[in-house]
């Protein structure tokens, strides 16, 4: 139990700020994408919000914006 | 107290500073525990508006933003032990209250306890203060940046002087591991919330937070103790910006919580009345041009 849960703490230490990204901001971005799309939606349009937050989250990283979290 | 007060007025020693200082500690900061308690009821109570329509959310971010800059002091008062005063048994409501005020500021209070007990014990020491990093900086807006690398954990420099202090200090480890419980909740709570409530967790939640943030590390932190040396007396300042003391939750009379941390937020201007002579013969920075009373108003100086 104890190593899982030391593999968890170390898992978000190196990549919590994606998943923030990918969750957080993929939601925000697909709500904002949705809310300026008019008629029908894409099924592309549903993902392309937490796609963003992925690449997002992903040069967040590398450049280490952690006050985007 | 006044009794104290005016038996030591002639005698300026240490001794005697103490004496008075000691008249204005021990009771229970009730108004914190009703702050603390009430903004994040009126947070809440703002997502509920929000939610069913009765409030736009424009104006939620407003009001959510005001609100949020009172989550940060009812949790100081927690570390100080302010909520218990001198009641071992209502110790729990200084981590209860304390954590609960920060929840619309996503912030551990553990974790903000065991870093601001070093910034009281080392204030200004670059080698280990924690707040150093924003604190020290040439302009404010400098404060207002920085200080977002130190809260998300950003600063190398700040990171390794956590590490150090986790080696060296098991009852800084302690509150940082009891801390990182709550800190992952919010972590979730937070994604969890986007999920559901996107632009709403933006609006009344992140955007709030990041804002009352700078607003922290420019007004309790940078201005009460940018560019001043290390000791007791030196390192923090009286200062004035032409708004009057309340809108900027009283930092302008912070050098008193650094001389004497015990001592409540709410009674501060008490006892730096009080304590003005002693404030003047050690030298604090801006102490001499006091008004002899401290109003709710602006802090006007002679």
């Amino acid at each position: 139990m104890e190593k899982i849960s030391e593999l968890f703490s170390n898992h978000l230490s190196n990549w919590g700020l994606v998943w923030f990204c990918l969750i957080f901001w993929g939601s925000i971005f697909n709500a904002i994408l949705m809310s300026i799309s008019f008629g029908e939606t894409s099924s592309f349009l549903n993902y392309a919000g937490y796609i963003a937050g992925l690449i997002l989250g992903l040069y967040a990283k590398s450049k280490k914006w952690n006050w985007l979290g | 107290m006044s009794a104290v007060i005016e038996n030591n007025r002639e005698d300026i020693s240490i001794d005697a500073e103490r004496i008075v200082a000691r008249t204005f500690m021990g009771r229970i900061e009730w108004e914190m525990i009703v702050v603390g308690i009430g903004q994040f009821l009126i947070w809440l109570g703002i997502w509920f508006m929000v939610l069913r329509g009765i409030l736009p959310l424009w104006a939620g971010f407003i009001l959510s933003t005001i609100s949020t800059a009172f989550s940060y002091l009812p949790s100081h008062a927690g570390q100080h032990g302010h909520l218990s005063g001198k009641h071992k048994n209502l110790k729990w409501l200084n981590a209860f209250v304390g954590q609960i005020s920060l929840i619309p500021l996503a912030q551990s209070h553990h974790i903000l306890k065991a870093t601001h007990m070093k910034h009281h014990a080392h204030t200004n020491n670059p080698e280990k203060d924690p707040d150093y990093f924003h604190t020290h900086v040439d302009h404010w807006w400098q404060a207002a940046l920085n200080v977002h690398r130190q809260t998300d954990g950003g600063d190398p420099r700040f990171q390794k002087m956590l590490e150090t202090y986790m080696e060296e200090d098991q009852n800084f480890k302690a509150d940082i591991d009891k801390g990182s419980t709550f800190a992952l909740m919010i972590f979730f709570g937070q994604m969890l919330s986007a999920f559901f409530f996107p632009l709403e967790t933006l609006l009344l939640w992140w955007i709030p937070r990041k804002l009352v943030a700078s607003y922290l590390g420019v007004i309790f932190s940078h201005e009460p103790h940018k560019g001043l040396p290390v000791g007791r007396y030196k390192d923090t300042r009286f200062w004035v910006n032409g708004i009057p003391r309340f809108f900027n939750h009283s930092m302008q009379i912070h050098v008193m919580h650094h001389m004497y941390p015990n001592i409540c937020h709410f009674d501060e201007p008490k006892a730096i009345e009080a304590l003005k002579p002693y404030m003047i013969a050690r030298g604090i920075p801006g102490a001499e041009d006091l008004p002899d009373k401290i109003s709710y108003k602006l802090l006007t100086y002679k």
